[in-house]
């Protein structure tokens, strides 16, 4: 039996463009919000979900800033065609960036929206007080409109102030000021066989950090998914050549990916310090739990053969060499 | 050669090459793209659907050994009275991601809880063995699968 | 996308029609059972028959059953069956150990007992199991004629075996002579084919002498899936942590594992003695004399 500990920060989401970007081009992402006549919205991010559930979560950041239900928002991604441009969902950077960038064009709605109210009810837009949805007129109880109420008078006859365009709706490009930096603390415990190498995997526990949780079940999801992986890293994964230079790992059935068997049932926990560099406080979190997963595991078959160091994977053959006194993998190639 | 089979309670004659593969056959004759297909060595598991009542992985048969044969795909789940109670648990307890593993892992479920309607973990790990899921980390697929068994409300 | 290559397909009416067609194309025909091993060979293009001859719906090559002091296992029983058959687990416990441990649930619903040792693959594992438990094949030809070719002279060298072009395999028989038996496998993954696994069977007499044993190995080159030399040992000794460990040694001593991505030869050659050992103390706990 071994215990394996690892303690990790990711540097995630990736900004100021001036200062970092990806074969020149700086690392922004962007948002277009428009409100409907009716209320509802249609959100275009330039990021794209594979499973991530951004479908979710950005209708939530909307709802949340708009105060209107995230049924009422439609999430269009993933052509460029329809959607703006920008760098894309990798590197846990779709809520830090996208996601900012959401939440600054709802902020934006937000402002035009107290501006019409206020031609609308023939107030100040100063006498405006937000109120989960609602313009209210301070002073005046009752007096007010709900954001339904203002889309339809932006895209009515209403006269509205000099400067003010018609409708609801705004964009943003966003510039992240900092990048965000999701960290946790993971423990794993392994049983480990001597006689054979073999290793199991009894506990896992990850505690993490990625701020703001907008949609706790997603993040936990992407927790479960990155510590799974973290496993096949540790355990099995290998992109090994024969002599002649061909993949020897170039289909399943020789570059593993872990079984419900080899998962454990994973035990999360968490702390939440929101990002100061972020709208919500929101940190990334799709990869955080593959940066800390593989180190916690690989430091529990360790502590379990009294080994200081062995190269991954720790397949059963590369677990008893290490105990052999043979734990340096410089024959990647099949001997 | 012509290969007659029943998909999903309905049958369906077509004219093959002997070479077909069954999930080709569902995929791209009949359409039913439900399920999916991810490797070209048996080991993914994502096109399991059920021939004559059993689970077995459709990159792995012959479209015409499936010929005379009962076909149930993921098309096939939903009942008179809406989603099978696996298709909801599955929602209930977010345990699909990206949604490639889902179809076979539906598939595979069905058939544990109609043979084991109250399976332990071990028992649901070992089930579902055959599907690898790239995104879950397994978690919410056991739960689902426990939820379904529960009775599966949402 | 991997697809087979072009080839003619029949269905087979009956073991004699099988046979027959198997004749009529020579060399260029092949069976398919479950088709685990074959239709993913045919993709890589590493088989291409010009003809198969589908035996699925030959129900007389089905079932599991105990005749005459035999278990008697049809050669289209597919592992899920075979798991599923509490006999067969009392009886042979091997047999069910290695069961468990071959592939995934979805692969056992179709793949055959009778494709596994046919496919003759080194990693197969019921080839050390039945080779362990010296089983018999019944082969049959095309005028209808069976042979019994024993397990142990039934491969031939990597997927080749005593079937004939123009014979099928029908049964497997195993005697019931051991009271105890046991495999144990070591795979880089569940579902993954063995880096080396070991299968035994033993008769032990009341004092614990071992009366009889048989020894398989898979995946580590022992010469026809069997550990000859530590059998030969180990018969007459008294079952004990020694005599188990000299057994573990000459296993070892006598396999000629090949390094791959599963491990280098030293490792294999070890776990060739590791699990010849644990699979030697599991089926001697499991005849239920006591030794030591
Ligand atoms: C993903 C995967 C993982 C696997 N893992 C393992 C594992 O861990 N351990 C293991 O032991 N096996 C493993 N297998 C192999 C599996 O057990 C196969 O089902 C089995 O080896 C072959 O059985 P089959 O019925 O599918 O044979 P088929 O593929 O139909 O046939 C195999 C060969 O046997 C011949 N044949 C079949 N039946 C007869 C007969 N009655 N008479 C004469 N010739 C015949 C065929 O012509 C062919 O040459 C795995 C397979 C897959 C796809
Ligand atoms: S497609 Fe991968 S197992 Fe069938
Ligand atoms: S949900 Fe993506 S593979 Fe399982």
């Amino acid at each position: 039996m071994g215990i394996g500990l690892s303690f990790f920060t990711e540097a995630v989401g990736a900004g100021p463009r001036a200062t970092m970007d990806v074969a020149g081009f700086g690392m922004a992402d962007a948002a277009e919000l428009r409100i409907h006549p009716s209320g509802s919205a249609v959100l275009k991010v330039s990021c794209m979900s594979q499973g991530q559930g951004h479908e979710t979560t950005f209708a939530q950041l909307v709802a949340q800033e708009l105060g209107i239900s995230p049924h009422e928002v439609d999430v269009v991604q993933g052509d460029t065609d329809r959607t703006p441009f920008g760098l894309g969902t990798y590197g846990s950077r779709s809520t830090p960036v996208a996601g900012a960038a959401t939440v600054i064009a709802a902020r934006r709605v937000r402002d035009r929206a107290r501006t019409v109210a206020a031609a609308l009810l023939e107030v100040a837009p100063e006498d405006l007080e937000w109120d989960h949805g609602r313009f209210g007129v301070r002073g005046v109880p009752g007096a007010g409109a709900t954001l339904a109420e203002i889309a339809l008078a932006a895209h009515s006859d209403l006269e509205l102030p000099a400067g003010v365009e018609g409708q609801l709706d705004a964009a943003c490009v966003y510039n992240p000021p900092n990048l965000t930096f999701p960290c946790g603390a993971y423990v794993c415990v392994v049983d480990v066989d001597t006689g054979t190498g073999q290793v199991r995997v009894r506990r896992f526990v990850a505690v993490d950090d990625c701020g703001v949780r907008i949609n706790p079940t997603i993040v936990e999801g992407q927790i479960h998914g990155g510590l799974a992986d973290g496993v096949g890293m540790a355990l099995m994964q290998l992109m090994a050549f024969d002599g002649a230079g061909n993949h020897l790992g170039a289909s399943f059935m020789d570059y593993l990916l872990p079984t419900a068997k080899e998962c454990p049932s994973w035990e999360l926990g968490e702390t939440v310090t929101p990002s100061p560099h972020h709208p919500v406080g929101a940190k990334g979190i799709g990869e955080c739990a593959t940066v800390g997963s593989p180190a916690a595991v690989v430091n529990a078959v360790l502590d379990a053969i009294g080994v200081r160091h062995a190269d991954m994977p720790l397949t059963p053959a590369q677990v008893w060499r290490a105990m052999q006194g043979r734990p340096l993998r410089n024959d990647l190639a099949v001997e | 050669m012509e290969v007659t089979l029943t998909v999903n309670g309905r049958e369906h004659t077509r004219e093959i090459e002997p070479r077909l593969l069954l999930v080709h056959l569902l995929r791209d004759d009949l359409g039913l793209t439900g399920t999916h297909w991810g490797c070209d060595t048996s080991n993914c598991g994502a096109c399991v659907v059920w021939m004559d009542e059993l689970p077995v992985k459709s990159c792995t048969v012959l479209a015409a050994m499936a010929g005379g044969r009962r076909v149930r795909t993921v098309e096939g789940l939903e009942g008179p009275s809406g989603l099978d109670p696996v298709q909801t648990s599955f929602i209930a307890c977010h345990g699909l991601q990206c949604g490639f593993c889902t179809p076979a892992m539906l598939m595979t479920a069905r058939w544990l809880l109609d043979h084991d309607p109250d399976p332990s973990e071990d028992d649901i790990r070992e089930a579902v063995s055959g599907v690898t899921c790239r995104c879950t980390g397994y978690e919410n697929i056991v739960r689902a699968i426990r939820h379904a068994a529960a009775g599966g409300s949402p | 996308m991997q697809v087979p290559a072009q080839f003619e397909y029949r269905r087979a009416t009956s073991v004699q029609d099988a046979v027959a067609l198997l004749a009529r194309y020579g060399s260029e025909s092949r069976v398919v059972a479950g088709g685990h091993s074959l239709i993913p060979m045919m993709k890589l293009r590493l088989a291409q028959p010009e003809l198969l001859v589908d035996i699925n719906d030959l129900a007389e090559l089905g079932g599991v059953r105990v005749v005459d002091g035999e278990l008697r296992l049809g050669a289209l029983l597919r592992h899920a069956e075979l798991l599923a058959c509490a006999e067969a687990g009392e009886r042979v416990p091997v047999l069910h150990d290695a069961e468990r441990v071959i592939a995934d649930p979805a692969v056992r619903n179709r793949g055959t007992v009778g494709g596994s040792v046919c496919q003759a693959d080194p990693s197969e594992d019921l080839s050390a199991a039945f080779c362990a438990l010296r089983a018999v094949a019944v082969v049959r030809g095309t005028d209808g004629h069976e042979r019994e070719v024993p397990m142990r002279a039934f491969f031939r060298g990597p997927y080749e075996t005593a079937v004939g072009p123009a014979e099928l395999l029908v049964e497997l028989r195993v005697s019931l002579w051991s009271t105890g038996s046991a495999y144990v496998k070591v795979d880089r993954r569940s579902g993954d084919w063995a880096v080396a696994a070991a299968a035994a069977a033993l008769r032990l007499e009341p004092d614990g002498t071992v009366a009889d044993v048989g020894i398989g190995l898979t995946a580590v080159g022992a010469r026809g899936f069997v550990a000859a030399e530590a059998e030969d040992d180990l018969r007459g000794r008294a079952a004990g942590v020694d005599a188990f460990a000299r057994a573990g040694r000459l296993a070892a001593a006598h396999c000629a594992p090949v390094a791959d991505q599963r491990g280098p030869v030293d490792y294999k050659r070890h776990l060739a003695g590791e699990l010849t050992v644990r699979a030697l103390a599991r089926a001697a706990d499991r005849t239920g004399v006591p030794w030591r």
